[in-house]
């Protein structure tokens, strides 16, 4: 199997923000923490797009590369996930991070902030698969149980695709053979240099 | 009365000492202790068996439908 990647199709997305909501309801995502959002370019303009934007789980994750106390892994699948356990809330992975992926909660006045949180691909994290510790630290585990992540599954336009990555460009491709015209993938090029299969 | 306190101290120091190096090690605090840059050492997920798979390949395909 390829790495599990994600692609927001630009031309279908109409900012209905279904996948933030069933994010954060799947996942039960505190206060203040957004793992997915929409972002709008040209708003009200001609030439208007959005995009849903979370972790895209990059093949050369330059945030495992910077974690200072090495918490952030990726799975056989590809997805990268973390230890909330070994997490110091210091912030380097969030400089790091091109799309601005890790949040962080906050804990108390003066900027106090507590472990990273992210979007997981609703895989959970090293905790036991579904179990109650799991779903506390990370949310959903929806790939143990064969299931896409929510945000991809629930999208009424299918704009936000997930899953193997070869099969979720193909479904790609064969769109915008259909269409005729194309401007590529969004930050498929920076989350996946040279395929990252 | 100076030797009985000599001896309290000298054995509160030992019991403080004993404290402060008990649970050091790498079990007892149950997280990596040792770091090697880039590597993560901590428990890792559980791999998806060929059946989970086989049904996120089916989900993902069934992602696409007609229209472009």
């Amino acid at each position: 199997m390829a790495r599990m990647k994600f692609l927001c199709d630009a031309d279908r997305c109409i900012e209905c923000n279904a996948c933030v909501t069933a994010c954060k309801n799947e996942n039960e995502v505190p206060w203040g923490i957004n793992r997915r959002r929409v972002v709008t370019i040209n708003d009200g303009h001609p030439g208007e797009r959005s995009l849903s934007v979370a972790c895209m789980h990059c093949s050369d994750a330059p945030c495992i590369a910077v974690c200072p106390v090495n918490c952030i892994y990726q799975t056989a699948e590809g997805v990268v996930l973390h230890n909330k356990d070994l997490c110091i809330g210091c912030g380097y992975c969030f400089y790091a991070c091109p799309f601005g992926a890790p949040q962080y909660p906050q804990l108390g006045n003066f900027g106090s902030r507590g472990k990273m949180d992210k979007c997981t691909f609703c895989g959970g994290g090293p905790e036991p698969d579904n179990s109650e510790a799991e779903y506390k630290k990370y949310g959903s585990n929806r790939l143990a149980l064969g299931k896409l992540p929510l945000c991809a599954e629930m999208c009424s336009t299918k704009a936000l695709l997930a899953g193997d990555g070869n099969q979720v460009s193909a479904i790609y491709r064969e769109r915008i053979v259909a269409r005729g015209f194309g401007t590529g993938a969004w930050g498929w090029g920076k989350a996946y240099p040279g395929g990252g299969t | 009365m100076k030797r009985p306190l000599k001896g309290l101290s000298v054995l509160a120091l030992a019991l403080v000492a004993a404290a402060s190096l008990s649970a050091c090690r790498e079990s007892e605090l149950g997280r990596p202790i040792s770091l090697e840059k880039g590597t993560y050492q901590g428990p890792r997920d559980q791999p998806l068996s060929q059946a989970t798979l086989k049904a996120l390949r089916e989900r993902t395909a069934g992602q696409n439908y007609s229209g472009n």
